[in-house]
């Protein structure tokens, strides 16, 4: 037991560490938590390599931490699914369908059929190529359009509803193409539907009834439910995160009036879990093998923005966005962090790919969260006026007469303004 | 000579020597005074949770500074507006100055850390490289 205290500690200084450089560089928390687990993994390799101190470095993860681990990117895929517009999805449907589809089965067919015929990895490797590489990160995506105010913006809604479509893509192919296809299975999509169509309803009278209870009984509800799909899941050797996608795709309209109860999970879930996650997801990466598959990890991400472009771009024009934004669209959707790694990390987990080729997925995904969105930033940006967000308007000065000093006195007032640029762009 | 003064503000101690010579100029010159502080918030991020939490400290931080600015400058007799826009620094300062006809922009010599500015350069190089009007660096 104490072992496990030691193992926590370690391992909650490192989440401590990431927090503290995210903050004072500003940047994502997540990335930095791969990141330092990628160097905190390869350094106590190579301390133990050298038996420093005559001690034993180790900080793979034991049960208990994938356990954190795996319920961490659980309870990540149910947040994301979560977070959709589900009027912004009905709106544009058709548009968001089409484009979210195409985003995901142009890169997952081309990056799959490159690893297996290019690079020689097997089926299974390569699906799980393919999928790691078709994913569109919507955190990317709505990062970007926040500081533009497009999130605001039809377009903007379109694009952000096609990369939920993309994503469940991923999630989908994740749990059926490794699936056992037996009375497991039938049972484990019975049981999903079933879930599924009562959740919105009963979920929604669950909170009604016990929101606001301090043993947060709807937060132990929704993890009853995940636990439950993600038992059925992996008896049918399927992937948990698709249960986890489709119920929060299917409580979102539920949790957008249910603002406390997110935040009081987000809070769980980001001081906790997915700590151990992105932690663990970054210390499996082995830093030499990166040195030998540099030119793989090239080739890799350039058959994810070319494949991303086959599928996205002339859609973008056969619904007739202008040039700009066509060019801007597809290089969003080329983005990818979260649901990437979760692949990668479920193939590693599961066999199906080897250490090397996990640290070389790893990296693909991560810079595909970096190249696009700087290509994208620089060349395509659309130009609309930068959102002020807060003005605060002062009150005329005012010299009061019965002031002893003569003093100034007054109050300010702040007015918080939000500009809506323009809306779905036409040919122009 | 200057009727529309723009000032960037982000809470560092070099950008509180531009508030203060920019409340002095527009004093002199009777000029109409703006602050603008930018809510830049990273693009590469991991959750659309983050997005927010970060987005939101961010304008919260930075409404609080506007609002120091504008007590500031009232105490010096001064009326001015206090601005939070989203985007990228420089960019996005331009952008104002260049929509809100400012005919110079007060600006300190750095706000980032020195890491930021050694990988991604310094927002005071940007703006008076491609500022629409004059750029007045306080060091």
């Amino acid at each position: 037991m104490e072992y496990n205290w030691e193992i926590a500690t370690v391992w909650m200084g490192l989440a401590l560490l990431a927090s503290f450089v995210s903050i004072r560089y500003k940047l994502s928390v997540a990335l930095v938590e791969i990141l330092v687990g990628i160097a905190a993994g390869n350094l106590a390799l190579l301390l133990d390599y050298y038996h420093l101190f005559g001690l034993q470095w180790e900080l793979k993860a034991n049960e208990w931490i994938a356990f954190l681990a795996g319920f961490g990117s659980i309870l990540l895929t149910f947040m994301a699914g979560a977070e959709i517009e589900p009027a912004a999805l009905r709106k544009f449907l058709k548009e968001s369908l089409a484009i979210g589809t195409a985003s995901f089965a142009a890169p997952f067919v081309g990056a799959m059929l490159f690893a297996r015929y290019v690079s020689g990895w097997d089926w299974n490797a390569a699906m799980i190529c393919g999928i790691a590489l078709s994913t569109t990160s919507v955190a990317v995506v709505y990062a970007v359009m926040i500081e533009t105010g497009l999130n605001e913006t039809d377009f903007g809604k379109l694009i952000l509803a096609a990369c939920f479509i993309t994503d469940f893509g991923t999630v989908f192919a994740l749990g059926v193409c490794f699936a056992n296809y037996d009375w497991s299975l039938v049972l484990f999509v019975l049981v999903a539907i079933v879930v599924l169509w009562l959740a919105p309803r009963f979920v929604r009278w669950f909170f009604t009834r016990y929101a606001t209870h301090v043993s947060e009984p709807g937060v132990k509800m929704v993890f009853f439910v995940l636990f439950g799909l993600a038992a059925l899941a992996t008896i049918s050797r399927s992937e948990a995160v698709l249960p986890a996608y489709m119920v929060g795709l299917a409580l979102a309209g539920v949790f957008a009036h249910q603002r406390d109860t997110i935040r009081r999970l987000r809070t769980t879930v980001f001081a906790f879990l997915t700590p151990f996650y992105f932690l663990n997801a970054g210390m499996k990466v082995f830093l030499p093998a990166l040195w030998s598959g540099l030119g793989l990890i090239i080739i890799l991400l350039l058959v994810k923005l070319v494949t991303k472009f086959i599928g996205v771009y002339p859609l973008t024009r056969y619904f007739r966005f202008n040039n700009r934004d066509c060019h801007y669209t597809t290089l969003l959707m080329s983005t990818g962090l979260t649901f990437g790694t979760i692949s990668a990390l479920f193939g590693l987990n599961n066999g199906y790919i080897d250490q090397e080729q996990y640290s070389i997925l790893v990296v693909v995904v991560i810079a595909s969260a970096i190249v696009p969105t700087i290509l994208a930033q620089t060349f395509f940006k659309p130009d609309v006026e930068p959102p002020v967000v807060v003005a605060i308007e002062p009150s005329p000065v005012v010299l009061r007469a019965d002031s002893p000093d003569g003093a100034i006195t007054g109050s300010t007032t702040s007015t918080v303004i939000v500009k809506r640029p323009s809306s779905l762009p036409t040919e122009q | 000579m200057f009727r529309k003064i723009l000032v960037a503000i982000d809470g560092s101690p070099a950008s509180e020597k531009a508030l203060a010579a920019a409340v002095d100029l527009a004093t002199h010159y009777r000029a109409e005074l703006t602050a603008i502080s930018v809510a830049e918030v990273p693009a590469v991020v991991g959750l659309v949770d983050e997005v927010d939490e970060l987005r939101q400290n961010a304008e919260n931080h930075l409404r609080e500074i506007g609002q120091a600015a504008v007590e500031y400058a009232r105490s010096r007799g001064v009326v001015l507006r206090s601005v939070v826009v989203r985007g990228h620094a420089a960019e996005t300062i331009v952008h104002y100055a260049e929509n809100n006809a400012a005919d110079l922009i007060v600006i300190g010599p750095h706000g980032h850390s020195r890491i930021t500015r050694f990988f991604l350069g310094s927002t005071t190089d940007r703006v008076s490289e491609h500022s629409p009007c004059s750029v007045l660096i306080v060091k």
